[in-house]
């Protein structure tokens, strides 16, 4: 008996097995790569989301930094005069803003060609190794967490030649993005102290009550004792989606909950507390 | 039975099997390519996390110098600390080996503290200390009782004595000293339990603020370094200490802003300082120190009530006693070089300038 090949029926029948397996596993594969790229996108949107709050914990953490104990003195000794209140000097540890943090702390810098025109550090020329107060911070602007690490406008003899404060804009803007509203849109970037604890502050004076800071509070009526030490608590709130649309952070997660969420709430100490000072003889 | 008796036939079916493979192959590749991408992101995650543990392990390594200082001097031997044990019932499967070293630097020592994961991970940071034997001055010591200004309304049968470690008086030795040219008014009955020979001394000209003759750091700095359980206590007016405070091996240094009363026959082994240039009225104080006592301003009304009574054990140690006549017995000397108060130096918290 000779083969001539497929009948039309047994065709048919196959085509549409072939049809029913192709079909299946074109839905598998599809399902697949859906579930994987779901998963990689939460696993990448969560990946910004903790490296922004990293971030800020780290740059937090080392708030404050003076350098060595000769460097603190000399710090603490500017922060306080006999005749005005004490401040927190030329650079404070966390300065807060809406939606913006800044950081400062000192890091070791080797003074380059020019630098003494810059700053007094490098008075004796190039090569000079010396100390520099950084500041860092981050800030939210338009659903993007922008980033910001420069030596420290103070620093310079004369003008900064980046602007690093919270508002910065334009040329000079020493702001750089660190998130892509493709990726995640931060709607919400928010930082409050929390707590404030002065150590060492004269009863005196009214320290630790309502109203009143150890920074703020003039020493008139303080006696002669006049430094004191205060730690701090900042609570940070942080909130992203990866829908570009602006307030729709539900943080109590509840029924408008946009998908993709991610809510973070968390309290960060600096591990160096605030030190300022006045002179004793005032 | 059907037959593929063609080659025809048989050449197509390699087309077909071909084909499934290449499709495959694709299926493959993209599916791996999907599931690599995923594995990245997580592991970038898994990294960043790694990386802030690795920072607390350090912490608990920095914890642990300075437990260590507590009971050790500090030596730039660098010390292998205990490991962050991997606890059965966590999530991660990571232990830390911490160590921890020293940097001294003057008056100053620098702590580094280091933990290394198990898997490679590590965090350094270090951290600036005042120990607080630097903060004495040498000459803080030098007498049992110093005062800025002058002594004055000596009543009833006070002793300051002076007695060296073998019980044995001392007469070359500074039993106080006073403001120069502030001859004390009256020494009254000093030291009549005693018969010690009451040497007074004078500052140089000039020096109205004796601070710096006790210590070699300013207020503020004194002050930032105090804490309430430490070995340096800084109590602001009306306050005080509840116990008694200091051991031989580990004295104390207390600074009264105003010249509050200690009561309740507290024993203190160190030094005090009442840093008050209004002066002190002593009546009525019960204080039982072993170490020095000093008052910036004038002191007054020292009587028998007050009852002080100084032993001066070493060159460089001495001690008054509440109580009549010599009573040292029983006490040991203490070395000045003994205030192992470790205090941290605010703003010296680092983790970038370490390697």
């Amino acid at each position: 008996m000779r083969q001539l090949g497929l009948s039309l029926v047994e065709l048919m029948v196959a085509i549409a097995i072939a049809s029913f397996i192709a079909l299946a596993a074109t839905s598998y594969y599809a399902a697949m790569f859906s579930a994987s790229n779901a998963v990689r996108n939460t696993a990448s949107a969560q990946a910004h989301f903790n490296a922004v709050a990293n971030t800020l914990v780290a740059e937090i953490r080392r708030s404050g930094y003076r350098g060595s104990p000769t460097e603190v003195a000399a710090y603490v000794a500017t922060t306080g005069n006999s005749s005005s209140t004490p401040t927190l000097g030329s650079y404070p540890a966390v300065e807060t803003g809406t939606g913006c943090a800044l950081v400062a702390y000192a890091r070791d810098y080797t003074c380059a060609s020019g630098d003494d025109s810059n700053f007094t550090e490098c008075a004796a020329g190039a090569g000079t190794a010396t100390s520099l107060h950084y500041r860092s911070g981050l800030r939210l602007s338009s659903g993007v967490i922008e980033a910001v690490s420069v030596i420290h406008p103070n620093q310079y003899i004369g003008s900064t030649p980046v602007d690093s404060s919270c508002t910065a804009t334009g040329g000079t803007s020493g702001w750089a993005p660190l998130s892509e509203t493709t990726e995640l849109y931060f709607d919400r970037f928010t930082i409050t102290e929390q707590a404030s604890t002065i150590y060492d502050g004269d009863t005196a004076c009214v320290l630790g009550t309502a109203g009143t800071d150890c920074e703020s509070n003039v020493y008139a009526d303080c006696g002669d004792s006049i430094s004191c030490r205060i730690k701090r608590v900042y609570k940070v709130e942080v909130c992203a989606y990866p829908t570009a649309t602006d307030g729709l952070c539900d943080p109590n997660y509840g029924g408008s909950v946009p998908n993709g969420q991610l809510y973070n709430e968390f309290f960060v100490t600096p591990r160096n507390d605030v030190l300022i000072s006045k002179d004793y003889s005032s | 039975m059907r037959q593929f008796s063609s080659s025809a036939n048989s050449e197509r079916g390699y087309y077909t099997i071909a084909l499934v493979v290449v499709i495959a192959f694709v299926a493959l590749l993209a599916s791996r390519s999907g599931t690599v991408t995923t594995s990245n992101t997580v592991k970038t995650t898994s990294e960043e996390v790694v990386a802030a543990e690795a920072f607390y392990a350090a912490e608990f390594a920095l914890a642990e110098a300075l437990i260590w200082l507590g009971s050790n001097d500090a030596t730039a031997t660098p010390q292998a600390g205990a490991g962050v044990p991997n606890d059965s019932g966590n999530n991660t499967p990571r232990s830390y080996a911490t160590s921890f070293w020293f940097e001294e630097s003057g008056d100053y020592t620098r702590v580094y503290a280091r933990a290394t994961g198990s898997d490679g991970s590590s965090a350094t940071i270090s951290q600036w200390l005042s120990t607080g034997n630097d903060v004495l001055a040498s000459t803080a010591l030098e007498q049992p009782l110093g005062i800025a200004g002058t002594l004055s309304n000596v009543t009833g049968t006070p002793e300051i004595n002076v007695i060296g470690s073998d019980g044995v008086l001392l007469t070359d030795h500074y039993s106080m000293r006073v403001a120069s040219g502030e001859t004390p008014t009256s020494y009254g009955n000093l030291n009549n339990s005693s018969g010690e020979v009451i040497t007074t001394g004078e500052w140089s000209s000039g020096v109205t603020d004796i601070w710096s003759l006790y210590f070699s750091v300013d207020r503020a700095t004194m002050e930032s370094l105090a804490s309430d359980t430490g070995n340096i206590r800084w109590y602001e007016p009306g306050e005080g200490p509840s116990t008694s405070l200091g051991t031989t091996s580990s004295p104390v240094i207390l600074i009264f802003e105003e010249c509050t009363r200690i009561t309740g026959q507290k024993r203190i082994i160190g030094v005090v300082f009442i840093d008050d240039n209004s002066g002190c009225d002593l009546n009525g104080w019960s204080m039982d120190l072993k170490g020095s006592l000093g008052v910036n301003g004038d002191v007054t009304k020292l009587n028998s009530n007050t009852d002080l009574e100084a032993y001066y054990i070493t060159e460089a140690d001495s001690i008054i006693l509440t109580g009549s006549g010599p009573s040292a017995t029983g006490i040991d000397n203490f070395d000045p070089e003994a205030f192992s108060s470790t205090v941290v130096l605010p703003g010296t918290w680092t983790d970038t300038e370490v390697n």
